[in-house]
């Protein structure tokens, strides 16, 4: 059953203290022994036609997040919201219904694309699973992606491994428009990709937003890249959220010690600029048997002990900026780590 | 660029001079290899040689001649009515290359027959298995390996000789035997006991290319692409059908063409040893049977079903080799 929530108007997507463990199981019998907590309390917002960025190192539950949200994935608990439905208490015919205006975008251009398929019948495949079943409308519509997306009509007679990996990323792009969505997800589109083809789809990303209006959550761990296209960004270590702000807000003051060292790590390209970096000790702790209290405590260079105790809660310390942690006050002023 | 608007687009799309399709690159490939092209030849042969049989065999299938001159009589034999039997004749008088041609067409059909249901039913269970995991995954795995864990010989011996001895019938729409029988130009009563062996055959035989789907299934489900499939809600039956298993089919291929080689050689096995196809139904097997009686004074008998035999296994064979090496995903050109 479809739950109709009153969200503001603005917020396209809602996602309220998702929770996605994996289990892990051992023994003859296959049971279920422990839980590795990939995504483990997180909420945010993506407005419409907004790019949401999320960010954070390998291993650290973003394209989990993104995967519960389209239900590629089995969450545990929480709520997702797509304008005012609940994505997660859906009839069979409502979900498919909503896959029309969420789609995804992946990462590697190689296993995305079906080898044995020529590439107009997989931007044509969405169009037919959805109903289009006159095969000149399919077609318009294939011609008419491959051209948004900078490829030649003629392109959609031949199979995916005749093209390059920035041409792929194209493809699949086509394939996400095909059906009109409102909403896509963008799991690491350029992280395999040139630098010089990043920014041609990069840009080609931005110009279909600015024509077409739809909001993006935009997973990557590539700082720059992901301020070149967020309108707002969420910083994630080990499964928890730890900060969510405008990208001004965040480039220019971060205010948990992990952005904090996260921004110090962005090269500067200028070899006369002496840059005070903040190195971590330690590494990520298995997400199997996270630490206690805050999740970031025995790598942080500030913590105190209720650090290692409580678990901070995820606050709006400033308008807009929200902080899961204990040491940043209320009204916003950031513990200065050096 | 919702779906339904803007027909203005061109609905044929252009193409851009000539491009190849997979077929013809596979097809090109597969032209390269002289061995399986030899062996294509060889088959075709044999099979246009199967198919004519009722037209071109110089006599009657069961014809028996006891009055020609030496039973068994070698090749050039004269008969009673003062025709030649080119190939001569068996023990019983009946001219050897007309029961040559049936055989073929019996020994062929049940090959072929047996290889196709047989890797239809382990693409399916084992796409299936592979795909949806779970319980199902279990039941298909285990039942594989249990059918694996037997002895392949005594089994077929056991099942064959009980079915056939007590004239077992498989309760099947007539069309069905019609066709068979057709196909082997045999009376349906003969093509009842042909069926049951191949019934047989195929409960052995679909394991092979069920665990070769089911690992393919396992690495394929986990490609991005049929996460992309989920993403805009395609059923489980469409990402099956038309994604795993176009994508995992170039080994079954592979293991179709060598399989066709092993049914021969099995038919021909248990016809050897009186379980298989009977009397008076000709295949290379039984033939190869009643030779070896007279095979001493006789030597050209065994030669006769037993060469064209050794043949199409080879040819099969250099056909699966060649497919292997045009299928082969990590050559290009």
């Amino acid at each position: 059953m479809a739950v109709s929530v009153d969200v503001a108007q603005k917020d396209l997507l809602v996602v309220q203290n998702l929770k996605t463990y994996f289990p892990v199981r051992s023994g003859v019998f296959q049971r279920i022994s422990a839980w590795v907590k990939a995504v483990d309390d997180v909420s945010f917002t993506v407005k419409e036609g907004e790019t949401f960025g999320l960010v954070g190192e390998s291993g650290c539950g973003k394209t989990t997040v993104s995967r519960s949200i389209l239900r590629l994935i089995p969450s545990n608990e929480g709520t997702v919201f797509f304008d005012g439905q609940d994505v997660f208490n859906l009839r069979s015919n409502e979900l498919k219904a909503l896959r029309r205006n969420m789609q995804i975008v992946f990462q590697d251009p190689y296993s995305s694309l079906d080898p044995r398929m020529p590439v107009g019948d997989i931007i044509a495949e969405s169009l037919l699973i959805h109903g289009v079943k006159d095969r000149k409308q399919r077609n318009a519509v294939v011609q008419e992606m491959l051209a948004k997306v900078g490829l030649n009509p003629y392109h959609a007679h031949r199979y995916p491994h005749e093209f390059s990996g920035g041409q792929r990323q194209r493809i699949g792009i086509a394939r996400a428009l095909a059906l009109n969505p409102r909403f896509i997800v963008c799991d690491e589109p350029v992280s395999a990709l040139d630098v010089s083809i990043q920014s041609q789809i990069l840009n080609l990303l931005k110009d279909l937003q600015r024509e077409y209006g739809f909001s993006y959550l935009f997973v990557a761990h590539d700082l720059s890249v992901v301020e070149h296209i967020s309108d707002r960004v969420g910083v994630m270590y080990l499964g928890k959220l730890v900060e969510v702000t405008t990208r001004e807000d965040l480039y220019r003051e971060p205010l948990h010690p992990y952005t904090q060292a996260l921004m110090s790590a962005i090269p500067v390209p200028d070899p006369r600029r002496r840059r005070e970096r903040i190195v971590l000790k330690g590494e990520v702790p298995s997400p199997l048997n996270p630490p206690p209290g805050c999740r970031f405590h025995p790598r942080c260079p500030i913590a105190k002990d209720i650090c290692k105790q409580e678990i901070p809660a995820f606050e709006e310390k400033r308008p807009g900026h929200f902080v899961a942690c204990h040491l940043v006050e209320q009204g916003g002023r950031s513990t200065p780590v050096n | 660029m919702t779906a339904t608007a803007e027909p203005l687009a061109v609905a044929k799309i252009p193409r851009e001079g000539k491009e190849e399709s997979q077929f013809q690159i596979v097809l090109r490939r597969f032209m390269r290899h002289k061995l399986a092209v030899a062996g294509v030849v060889v088959i075709v042969v044999m099979f246009i040689g199967a198919l004519l049989a009722p037209y071109i065999a110089p006599f009657p299938r069961d014809a028996v001649d006891i009055a020609v001159a030496t039973r068994p009589g070698p090749p050039g034999t004269m008969s009673s009515a003062g025709e030649m039997h080119p190939l001569g004749v068996d023990h019983l008088g009946r001219d050897l290359f007309t029961r040559l041609l049936y055989g073929a067409r019996v020994s062929l059909s049940i090959a072929f027959i047996v290889v196709v249901v047989s890797e239809l039913f382990g693409v399916v269970l084992g796409a299936a298995a592979g795909f949806m995991g779970g319980w199902f995954d279990t039941f298909i795995s285990r039942l594989v390996e249990f059918l694996l864990s037997i002895p392949t010989l005594p089994i077929l011996l056991i099942t064959a000789s009980i079915l056939i001895k007590t004239d077992a019938q498989l309760p099947l729409p007539a069309f069905v035997t019609g066709f068979v029988s057709w196909m082997l130009a045999a009376p349906p009563q003969e093509a009842n006991k042909v069926i049951v062996l191949m019934a047989i055959l195929i409960l052995l035989g679909w394991t092979g290319a069920a665990r070769l789907m089911r690992g393919m299934a396992l690495t394929l489900r986990n490609q991005d692409f049929v996460e992309a499939l989920r993403a805009v809600g395609a059923s489980n039956t469409r990402i099956m059908f038309r994604h795993i298993i176009p994508n995992g089919i170039a080994p079954i291929l592979v293991n179709a063409s060598l399989g066709l080689a092993g049914i021969v050689i099995a038919e021909a096995t248990l016809s050897f040893l009186g379980v298989g196809v009977q009397e008076p139904t000709p295949s290379w097997g039984n033939m190869l049977s009643t030779a070896q009686s007279y095979m001493f004074q006789h030597p050209w008998l065994p030669l006769v079903p037993g060469i064209p035999l050794c043949l199409v296994t080879i040819a099969f064979n250099f056909i699966g080799d060649g497919m292997r090496d045009a299928l082969d995903p990590r050559l290009k050109r």
